[in-house]
């Protein structure tokens, strides 16, 4: 090495003061590590939170409610595991969820972040709010989601569970199921069928029948002329509407709204759909209730009929083809109908579901779902009847507008040619709430019409 | 000058495994360690800082900062560098980012080196050194840090390349060229 390069290494720089800076590094590095732990246990604190919040509202919430569901009744269900899953992940507690995972997320990240977060105390500081602000924000969205309504396929699931594959809709505080392979126009019928039903009772409530009294008319409104009100019949039943469909003429002098709503006065439209409840004189007074429905599936199931005066006065049946109407004067053989036939038009139904509990003689008795033993006295109509106990079966009242005689059955239990047919007893009839339209069990119908004299 | 301690000022960390043992032992969580490092190359690194910022109290802030900062980022220091050489391109860049100075320097590729001159010093010892000093301190920037990093820091040409994001051949150059510098301005000193 030359002489310059010894002088230039003999000739390093002077500094003015001695250093010293360890002890002001590792003060400095001290407090970046205590930052660092404040913040590593602030965030766990604010996941601890966060996952108590979480549990917390999951059981509280809808989430515990899909979680009991699936446990006490999905396996005696059809399989329904994408709804299940669907449900569960609509009930989650999801604010909670997602900023749980954010925080877990910086927290195994911290090592990296450290150094920025701890730098100095306000970006401590800062770090420390905003967890704080996130965490409160994310456990007051989830707690709100406690008492929120069910989402729709929670809702789907509660129907497919309770329902046991039916399908579920709850009209004026009443469950009604459906078979669940239809359609959603039929189910939609069907629906209007339950609440036709409904209103159907609720009239002959107003009107004070008991059960000889029901509806005058299934009709569409056709004029609304000042004070008066024509109105033209609407039922199909199986087939088309007569060429000539009689209307009937009503004033508007009383017209009240009967079912959910009473009204002193009912403000009808051409086209609306109304049902008219019975009446002495049908010029003055008059229980009518707009409906809202669609009639073209609700023939599906043969239940449906029209409601009206099944018989013009020469005897002749409105809208079927048929000389005579099943509820003219002459009683009616019990008859053993398949399931599919339909139910002659012009005629009210009551039904009875239930299993046969025993058959004695002449005498069945039915258990229908809410545990009423019914017992009908058919007479001599137990000769042709061909059904055993532990059967299904279904069994129909054709009940006439007119009033009922008691030329068919003898029943100690039932009397359902006096019968006040009150909502409750209706309700009754109707399997305790629940329209069972289409029952999966094999079963024998009989109909049961009694006409009279 | 404490036994441990060169002309230079550092405080020798007696090998490259004596390094990586305390820089294990730090990431391990052994910080009290991490003083040991700060001790042996606080000086140099001042030193060095001083020569681009030529302030003392900056320098030293910088070079406390370069600690920390090292420290914040040990488990990704590459044990394949010395970490000398890795704290000294951290002060470095904090240096230059304090000074708002360009980072680009000029690079001199093409310039070749001639033969060293072989003229020995014939002045005093003392006179030359503060002479010599002089004209260090009166060079320009890079040459300043490559002059301070290589005979006072005993770094090479590899390592000051590394430190000043240059090619090792602009260090030669640049070396070459302080060389010649300092000489003119100290001719008749050191011949």
């Amino acid at each position: 090495m030359d002489s310059l390069d010894k002088l230039l290494e003999q000739s390093e720089t002077q500094l003015p003061r001695e250093v010293s800076l360890k002890q002001p590094v590792m003060a400095k590095i001290k407090a970046r590590q205590q930052r660092a732990k404040l913040i590593n246990r602030s965030l766990f604190t604010c996941l601890g939170l966060l996952v108590l919040v979480a549990v917390g509202a999951a059981a509280a919430g809808n989430f515990g409610k899909v979680i009991f569901l699936g446990s006490h009744k999905l396996s005696s269900v059809p399989a329904h595991p994408l709804l299940y899953a669907k449900a569960l992940l609509e009930a989650a507690p999801w604010p909670a969820i997602a900023v749980g995972i954010i925080f877990t997320v910086v927290i195994l990240m911290l090592k990296q972040l450290r150094p920025a977060l701890a730098a100095h105390s306000a970006r401590m500081a800062m770090t420390l709010a905003g967890a704080l602000a996130l965490t409160a924000t994310a456990s007051a969205a989830t707690l709100a989601t406690v008492g929120s309504a069910p989402g729709a396929a929670q809702q789907e699931l509660v129907r497919v569970v309770n329902g046991v594959g039916y399908q579920q809709t709850t009209v004026g505080g009443q469950t009604y199921e459906f078979d669940s392979g239809l359609t959603d126009n039929q189910v939609r019928a069907q629906i209007e069928n339950v609440k036709f039903r409904q209103l159907d009772t609720d009239l002959q409530v107003a009107h004070g029948s008991a059960d000889g009294g029901t509806l005058s008319c299934l009709c569409k409104v056709a004029e609304v002329n000042g004070a008066t009100i024509r109105l033209k019949y609407t039922y199909t039943g199986e087939g088309a509407l007569p060429p000539n469909p009689e209307y009937l003429t009503l004033t508007d002098k009383t017209l009240l709204l009967v079912g959910a709503t009473k009204a002193p006065k009912l403000e009808l439209q051409p086209d609306d759909l109304v049902i008219v409840g019975p009446a002495a004189d049908l010029k003055s007074i008059a229980y009518i209730s707009k409906l809202d429905l669609s009639l073209d599936d609700y023939l599906w199931h043969g239940h449906f009929s029209g409601i009206s005066n099944a018989h013009r006065s020469d005897g002749k049946c409105y809208n079927n083809e048929a000389d005579l109407c099943p509820n003219i004067s002459n009683p009616i053989t019990a008859l053993d109908v398949a399931n599919a036939d339909p139910v002659p038009p012009g005629t009210e139904i009551r039904e009875v579901y239930g299993t046969i509990l025993a058959i004695d003689g002449s005498t069945l008795k039915l258990k229908n779902g809410s545990g009423t033993v019914w017992t009908f006295n058919l007479g001599k109509y137990m000769e042709s009847f061909d059904a055993k106990p532990g059967d299904g079966l279904r069994v129909e009242f054709w009940q006439p507008t007119n009033d009922l005689g008691n030329h068919n059955v003898d029943d100690e239990s039932i009397d359902i040619f006096n019968m006040n047919l009150t909502k409750d007893k209706a309700a009754l009839l109707i399997r305790d709430g629940k329209l069972n339209l289409n029952p999966k069990r094999p079963i024998r119908s009989i109909q049961l019409v009694v006409g009279r004299n | 000058m404490s036994a441990n301690e060169t002309f230079s000022g550092y405080m020798d960390i007696n090998s490259a495994m004596d390094e990586k043992a305390i820089i294990d032992r730090v990431i391990g969580g052994d910080d009290e360690s991490y003083g040991q490092l700060i001790e042996a190359y606080q000086r140099g690194l001042v030193r060095y800082i001083f020569t681009i910022t030529k302030d003392i109290d900056m320098a030293e802030d910088i070079a406390q900062e370069a600690f920390i900062k090292a420290y914040d980022n040990l488990s990704k220091y590459n044990p394949n560098f010395k970490f000398s050489t890795w704290l000294y391109k951290i002060a470095h860049n904090q240096a230059l980012k304090s000074l708002r100075k360009p980072p680009a320097l000029p690079l001199d590729e093409d310039f070749e080196i001639p033969m060293e001159d072989q003229t020995a010093d014939k002045l005093d010892i003392e006179v030359r050194e503060a002479t010599v000093r002089q004209a260090v301190s009166e060079l320009p920037d890079h040459y300043r840090m490559a002059v301070n990093l290589h005979y006072w820091d005993k770094k090479d040409y590899e390592e000051i390349a590394t430190i000043m994001d240059v090619p090792a051949t602009t260090v030669k150059t640049w070396l070459y060229r302080a060389r010649q510098e300092v000489k003119e301005k100290c001719s008749g000193l050191v011949g």
